[in-house]
């Protein structure tokens, strides 16, 4: 079974066959099928969060831009929710527990990564972007019982992550730089 | 940091090379121009674009989209460019005007197919919506050419960094050196900013656009009164590369000026407010 969402101009299309699975910014996915990929480009100030179940094999990934939906006047919370981390992560477990990863969520069924949140050189506290956004989605898991169990987050690189449904580790990369491993 | 043999040698053969960037169009320079006028008149881009049939057909073609979403077919040029507005017009008189530059693939910053340009039109709209935040008033006309053009220097830059790319990250990282601007200078004796300002005084651009190419990394150091909008293309540049928009291994190795705050007056619920609107202009204009 595969399915992932992705949200165009308020349409949600349902893509399936396809082995790897781009996730956009504001993106959501899941799947349970052996050697499909997700994957999510050029992560700056964003987060991908990867969330595990493991008695299905369910990988889920979410990109979050921004910590907060409550900036936003156009009803984005709901057109894309993965956009933000407070209602990027909710919408991801529901749509995990839809394709059959059910029972309570907690650190013994679901494992999360997160990678991303880069930051500019600067000491401006606003463009911080990339720490807040850490800072709100680890508040976040925290309130469903749940912390990264590995994190990638930081600096000043733009950071490309996939993962393999079936593998454990996610491939992280970055121009000029060797691939490393989550 | 391996140092080039002779970058005083470098930097003269790279603004050598400007001399042999293709010439913007004639349309395009007009356009420009007519852009850095106080009151952009849609009238005068209407009387330049009429005498550009490829142009023409391009801009009717947008003007057609799906995005419009009209009804009936416009088939003038003079409806076109009010219902288009004059963001567009640049967009598209530059991107047909110099394609070959902004299709380049920069593989001296391990760039791919496409980035280059993704890059330039995330920061022009960055720009253009941060010009409405100046304390004092900001063209987002302007803003929004001189986003589309502050890196038009890395065309050639690219070439001359070979594969040193790599070297440069781990430079930075080690603190070697200080920011990719930094890496640029030392190791070619000239950087992308001061070769873009070059390719500007080749193809005759405003001063006003001179000034932002030139100092987008360095705005302290423009000229007091384009001060405003070179940090308001500054700050676009930024964002672009915050939002993952960069142009390969040089992405988010350069410094924010925080001194943009004498210039732009934005709360931290506005700038996240503008980084979601900047994504939804994006998703709309890049097709």
């Amino acid at each position: 079974m595969y399915e992932v969402i992705i949200e165009i101009n308020f349409c949600i299309l349902l893509q399936t066959g396809d082995p790897i699975k781009i996730i956009g910014i504001g993106d959501f996915g899941a799947s349970n099928s052996t050697g499909d990929t997700l994957k999510t480009f050029a992560l700056g100030s964003c987060v991908a969060v990867i969330i595990s179940h493991k008695s299905t094999g369910t990988i889920g990934m979410v990109h979050v831009a921004l910590p907060d939906s409550s900036i936003s006047r156009t009803g984005k919370a709901k057109t894309k929710p993965g956009y933000f981390a407070d209602t990027g992560i909710p919408t991801l477990l529901k749509h995990m527990r839809s394709m059959g990863c059910v029972g309570p969520v907690s650190k013994s069924q679901f494992s999360v990564k997160i990678a991303g949140g880069a930051s500019v050189l600067s000491c401006s506290d606003i463009f911080q972007i990339g720490r807040k956004n850490v800072y709100a989605i680890k508040n976040i898991l925290d309130s469903y019982g749940l912390n990264p169990i590995a994190a990638d987050i930081g600096g000043n690189i733009s950071r490309t992550v996939s993962i393999v449904i079936g593998s454990e580790k996610i491939s992280v990369t970055s121009p000029a730089r060797e691939e490393w491993k989550l | 940091m391996e140092v080039m043999k002779n970058p005083k040698e470098t930097a003269r053969k790279i603004l050598n090379a400007v001399k042999t960037v293709p010439v913007l169009s004639s349309s395009a320079g007009r356009i420009l121009q007519i852009i850095d006028s106080s009151n952009p008149s849609i009238a005068a881009l209407v009387n330049i674009i009429r005498n550009d049939s490829p142009l023409t057909a391009n801009i009717l073609k947008a003007a057609n989209s799906a995005f419009y979403g009209l009804r009936s077919e416009v088939s003038s040029i003079d409806q076109a460019v009010p219902l288009i507005g004059i963001d567009e017009v640049v967009r598209i008189a530059l991107r047909s005007g110099v394609s070959d530059v902004f299709e380049k693939e920069l593989t001296g910053y391990k760039g791919v197919a496409g980035e280059f340009w993704k890059h330039d039109l995330r920061a022009a709209i960055a720009s253009h919506k941060i010009a409405s935040y100046g304390r004092i008033y900001i063209s987002p006309e302007i803003a929004f050419t001189g986003g589309l053009l502050h890196d038009i220097g890395k065309a050639i830059v690219s070439s001359y960094l070979g594969d040193v790319s790599k070297k440069i990250v781990e430079a930075i990282d080690r603190g070697v050196v200080k920011d990719f601007h930094e890496a640029e200078k030392r190791l070619l004796g000239v950087d992308h900013a001061m070769v873009g300002f070059e390719v500007a005084r080749h193809w005759n651009l405003p001063e006003i656009l001179q000034n932002i190419i030139r100092y987008h990394h360095t705005p302290s150091e423009a000229p007091e009164m384009f001060k405003p909008i070179v940090y308001c293309v500054h700050l676009g540049d930024i964002l672009a590369m915050m939002a993952g928009y960069g142009t390969g291994s040089d992405t988010l190795y350069y410094p924010l000026d925080d001194r943009y705050s004498d210039f732009i007056d934005l709360s931290e619920d506005e700038l996240h407010l503008l980084i979601l609107e900047i994504d939804e202009k994006f998703e709309q204009v890049n097709y």
